[in-house]
């Protein structure tokens, strides 16, 4: 095309269309002559739990889409609604049990995702923005499923929601109107329900898509980091001194020397390298490679490889899925009676941590205050977390508080399970 | 374009095909759920219980039993409800409320624990009451005795009349 092709396009709809078109194709160049890091240990492979996500919050649209149709979100009809998707319908059970597996997994997923981006420290630098979103959408994430677990309208789910939406009266000022607004009452009863059901097929999931496409668009303009420890090096024999990786580096990682032999060259900061590859891509003499404690890492194209291996991790986590959503209801069979608390009443799975830790520690709110310390660390993580080594062995402080945390929460998890 | 199949032709098709088919599977699955029939509109398939809830909502009365309002504004229940040391839930007005019935005669107190809202029961054994969610503990005085709950549960003065319960909810 030439440049007169500007001139002559469609306006309206017709030439939008045409524009987008053409961005997609450009797109679709771009994906397919990209490369990435090729994974050699366990923990690379971590890095498609992003990926894995996305698949399973497209099922988990699809499925929700399907159960809205017959669900009745309210207190008289909720339960047996379900019940008749569940047993009458064709397939009901299983799409269900889909819906209901797929909440319980993508938070696992998400745990293990941001587990990894601790791992590799790729919070840092121009890559925070992708961790905020991150973070919020775990959030998100978290609401939607203790929105969505009140809607079988059973004695756990009603339970459930009435210790946790009670507990958010801890808050000093606002804590009571909260729960006030959340219940839509003093208790709660048929306005929390349709409030909670109003969350979970509106606001929640509408928040989830816009914040997703932020977090992989920009994951897509910074790169998915690659593995810990990795840093770009230069061959100084080839460099032919053009400085044009300190000019494009995002991470401000190179800056130039003079050196003896009146050449400019580049001069890496490991610890703020986050083998993006970007410079490698921009050096005309291809003299940057990037080195690991393992050895130089090596890359992948983009398509067919890495889309292969990601699809693939996409199969076995289905197949986990599928198998769970085949053989495991799990479903609550005791429909909710506001007169009567039953002997075990837990949240699900992702809240059983901070469940257990309110139940060990002394008051209300210094177990609150705990909480939310340990999440504001986590959120401010790339502020408390900015520079040095990326390298897990180069620094066992960080190194003893990502396991340590993560440890403590898996600790905390299976005592709030087994008590 | 030749017509000679090679690797990557024949993978192109062999996913196509294979795509295809998930899609059509998905697709297939979804119309048959949607056009199958439910059967819950019909009453006699109604889940027991699923009907008669949400008695704060006063749309039903749960598995709790519903306290009559007297005109003198005081709820009354038989004092027959409620086996001599024994602890049962009482709906009074919207309002879950224990009674007890121990040997020192009727007492009557708020159900909800103050932490975080779930309903206690009665321990005869211990003479307790005892949260089921987080193991909040209180005398029978409703005084807090264990657990994390931050203040005791209230009373509300009741009297046996006529083989009657009467509660006073202020």
């Amino acid at each position: 095309m030439t440049d007169n092709s500007s001139h002559n396009a469609a306006r309206g709809i017709p030439g939008w269309l045409g524009a987008k078109a053409g961005q997609v194709r450009s797109l679709g160049g771009q994906l397919a002559s990209s490369t990435t890091v090729r994974p050699e240990s366990w923990a690379d492979y971590l890095a498609y739990t992003g990926t894995v996500t996305l698949a399973l919050l497209a099922l988990q649209c699809l499925t929700g889409l399907l159960l809205a149709l017959d669900y009745e979100p309210y207190p008289l009809r909720a339960f047996a609604s379900l019940l008749a998707i569940r047993n009458d319908a064709a397939n009901g059970l299983l799409i269900s049990n889909m819906h209901a597996v797929g909440s319980k997994l993508i938070l696992f997923l998400l745990f293990v995702h941001m587990f990894r981006i601790m791992l590799v420290s790729a919070h840092r630098g121009p890559r925070a923005p992708q961790w905020y979103a991150g973070a919020a959408l775990l959030f998100l994430m978290l609401f939607t499923g203790f929105s969505g677990y009140l809607l079988p309208w059973s004695q756990q789910s009603y339970w459930a929601c009435v210790v946790g939406t009670e507990s958010l009266r801890v808050f000093p000022l606002i804590g009571g109107a909260v729960t006030w607004l959340l219940r839509g009452g003093p208790d709660v009863s048929g306005p929390t329900l349709t409030r909670f059901y109003w969350l979970h097929i509106t606001l929640l999931p509408l928040s989830i898509l816009c914040l997703t496409w932020l977090h992989v668009k920009w994951v897509w303009k910074t790169r998915v980091a690659g593995p810990a420890g990795a840093w770009a090096v230069a061959d100084l024999e080839k460099c032919i001194g053009c400085g044009k990786c300190g000019k494009i580096c995002t991470f401000e990682a190179v800056s130039m020397a003079e050196n003896p032999e009146d050449k400019k060259t580049p001069v890496f900061d490991a610890s703020r390298c986050n083998a993006c590859r970007t410079c490698l891509d921009a050096c005309p003499s291809s003299c940057i490679t990037l080195e690991s404690p393992g050895g130089p890492v090596r890359f992948e194209p983009l398509f067919p490889e890495n889309t292969a291996r990601r699809a693939l991790a996409v199969c076995i986590t289905l197949l986990v899925y599928f198998g769970i959503a085949f053989f495991g209801s799990g479903f609550h069979k005791i429909p909710a009676d506001p007169m009567l608390t039953p002997d075990r009443i837990k949240p699900d799975w992702y809240f059983l941590a901070p469940y257990q830790l309110l139940k060990v520690l002394p008051s209300e709110t210094w177990g609150l205050l705990t909480l939310m310390a340990l999440g504001l660390v986590v959120v401010f993580l790339p502020v408390l977390d900015k520079s040095g080594p990326r390298g897990l062995g180069q620094r066992p402080v960080y190194a003893a508080l990502v396991f340590g945390g993560i440890a403590g929460f898996v600790l905390f998890t299976l005592w709030g399970w087994f008590s | 374009m030749d017509n000679t199949w090679n690797r990557r032709s024949f993978f192109k098709f062999s996913f196509a095909v294979l795509g295809a088919m998930g899609l059509g599977g998905v697709v297939a699955s979804a119309s048959k759920f949607l056009n199958s029939g439910r059967v819950s509109s019909k009453p006699h398939l109604a889940v027991k219980g699923a009907f008669a809830q949400d008695a704060r909502s006063g749309a039903g009365g749960g598995g709790a039993l519903m306290a009559s309002k007297a005109p003198d504004g005081m709820y009354e229940i038989e004092l027959d409800a409620v086996p001599q040391d024994s602890g049962v839930i009482v709906s009074a007005g919207a309002l879950p409320v224990m009674v007890v019935r121990g040997s020192s005669g009727v007492r009557v107190f708020n159900a909800t624990c103050s932490h975080l809202g779930c309903l206690v029961k009665w321990d005869p054994v211990q003479s307790m009451f005892v949260c089921p969610c987080h193991g909040g503990k209180y005398n029978a005085d409703g005084q807090v005795v264990a657990g994390p709950p931050p203040y005791a549960l209230k009373e509300h003065p009741a009297e046996e009349k006529d083989n009657l319960i009467r509660i006073a909810i202020a």
